[in-house]
């Protein structure tokens, strides 16, 4: 795997090197003289991907699910590399947030709607996309990620953040991800794991590809 | 084509919501290119972004119409609550402990009534706080979480205050006095509900006319702003408050 993906770069901030893309800044972060804005990896689970694991796979020509789009800061990122990004959300309380995001970013399409009933979304979300990037705090991640696999190509894989204390808040972490895993197998082929606890305490991105 | 699968969103059924149980998504852009609905799916995705804009943008508005009506609810059920903590307060002489009763004597169930209900008060107050911060953030900063309630409740939602002449903010809840007026009993009011202000409530009573009139003017753009705008005009509130500042030095 490559270090980070087209459109993505590490540039200095202050002192820091920082993961960033180019494109119209939408929380207040900072932005360097060259238009590259900062993409923070405490607020992102795909930068902090990216930062500590590198490049999955994406390519700027890439069609993307996002499911738990929330106020769209990592979407916002996707759209600056190029992709096509679909961002469903189910709170209509971040509405105004990625209305706002969506702006100055004519691929990216913002819904509001659950993500556990996709066929409410399937005339308008495209079939045969590349990725699914699901990252919902819920007791049906699993359900979610396979009902949501029509939408992906053949030869489409997924990234699956699963929050080991919405599924269950009293088991242990690794038995929580030893079980999400079995379930998942039925739709994908698991090809790698990361933890994410650097910055996300008892996080796991599942990178599969469907089965 | 599939006649029982999903309807695209652009095409004649109910946009995008079409249940195709058992069926699989489409490639929409290819599919609409190909029947000559867009010249291009360049053109496809133009009409896709500005259709889910739009449709969001009208959920937001549904959304905040129910949250001013939700703020209004929640502060006629408060208004209630207090009421009836007022009303057990009043029969305190009746709730006295009975000479020799068993059990628990009524003013100790009564007292745990009013616990209880000033527990409710406070949970409500509470909503009312979050709520008027997403309703009305400019009237919320001149008049607090409390009075803004007041004013949306009295004029019937966010909309209708919006759409009120200063004057009839001024005297909001006052309508009894105000009708009196009108049928040449009494004086005018001076002011309704927004006495609640302390600007108003402690200015001098020969200018508390004056600083009510002010304070309504600047009210009644506020929930403009709010029901227009929807967002927080800082240059505005703190331009406002700081006068009322002066008035009451």
């Amino acid at each position: 795997m490559s270090d980070l993906p087209e459109g993505v770069r590490r540039r200095r901030f202050g002192d820091r090197e920082r993961l960033a893309t180019r494109g119209e800044p939408v929380y207040g972060e900072p932005v360097d003289a060259a238009g590259w804005r900062v993409w923070d990896i405490n607020r992102s689970k795909v930068g902090a991907l990216l930062h500590t694991h590198g490049d999955p796979g994406f390519d700027p020509t890439d069609r993307v699910l996002y499911l738990g789009a929330a106020t769209g800061t990592t979407v916002s990122h996707l759209a600056d590399m190029g992709m096509v990004i679909y961002a469903v959300e189910l709170s209509p309380h971040v509405a105004d947030a990625l209305l706002a995001v969506s702006a100055s970013r004519p691929r990216l399409f913002p819904i509001i709607a659950d993500a556990r009933q996709p066929s409410r979304y399937t005339g308008t979300i495209e079939g045969g996309l590349s990725w699914l990037i699901q990252d919902v705090a819920s007791a049906q991640q699993v359900q979610v990620a396979m009902e949501n696999r029509r939408f992906l190509a053949d030869d489409g894989r997924a990234i699956v953040f699963i929050k080991a204390r919405s599924i269950d808040a009293t088991a242990a972490p690794a038995s929580v991800f030893e079980s999400v895993e079995a379930e998942l197998r039925d739709t994908y082929a698991i090809i790698d794991r990361v933890e994410m606890d650097r910055t996300h305490q008892d996080h796991r991105a599942i990178i599969a590809r469907v089965r | 084509m599939t006649p029982t699968g999903p309807t695209p969103w652009y095409g004649d059924g109910e946009a995008g919501t079409t249940e195709g149980a058992g069926e699989g998504p489409q490639r929409w852009p290819a599919r609409a290119v190909e029947a000559g609905v867009f010249a291009s799916e360049e053109a496809y995705y133009d009409a896709l972004h500005q259709h889910l804009r739009s449709r969001l943008s009208r959920e937001i508005q549904a959304l905040s119409e129910a949250e001013d009506l939700e703020l209004l609810r929640t502060e006629r059920l408060l208004q209630a609550v207090e009421a009836a903590i007022g009303d057990i307060g009043g029969h305190r002489d009746a709730l006295a402990p009975p000479a020799g009763a068993e059990g628990p004597p009524a003013h100790e169930i009564g007292l745990l009534a009013v616990e209880e209900l000033h527990d409710r008060a406070e949970g409500l107050s509470q909503q009312i706080d979050r709520l008027t911060l997403r309703v009305a953030p400019n009237l919320r900063t001149i008049a607090g979480p409390r009075l803004t309630a007041r004013l949306i409740e009295e004029a019937g939602g966010l909309g209708r205050l919006a759409r009120k002449p200063s004057g009839t903010v001024q005297v909001l809840g006052a309508e009894n006095a105000l009708f009196a007026h009108l049928q040449g009993r009494g004086p005018s009011p001076k002011h309704g509900v927004i006495y609640m202000h302390p600007a108003v409530r402690h200015a001098p009573n020969a200018d508390r006319g004056a600083v009510a009139r002010m304070l309504a003017g600047k009210l009644a753009i506020a929930a403009r702003i709010d029901h227009y705008r929807g967002s927080l005009d800082e240059p505005f509130t703190t331009a406002v408050t700081d006068r009322l500042r002066q008035v009451r030095s």
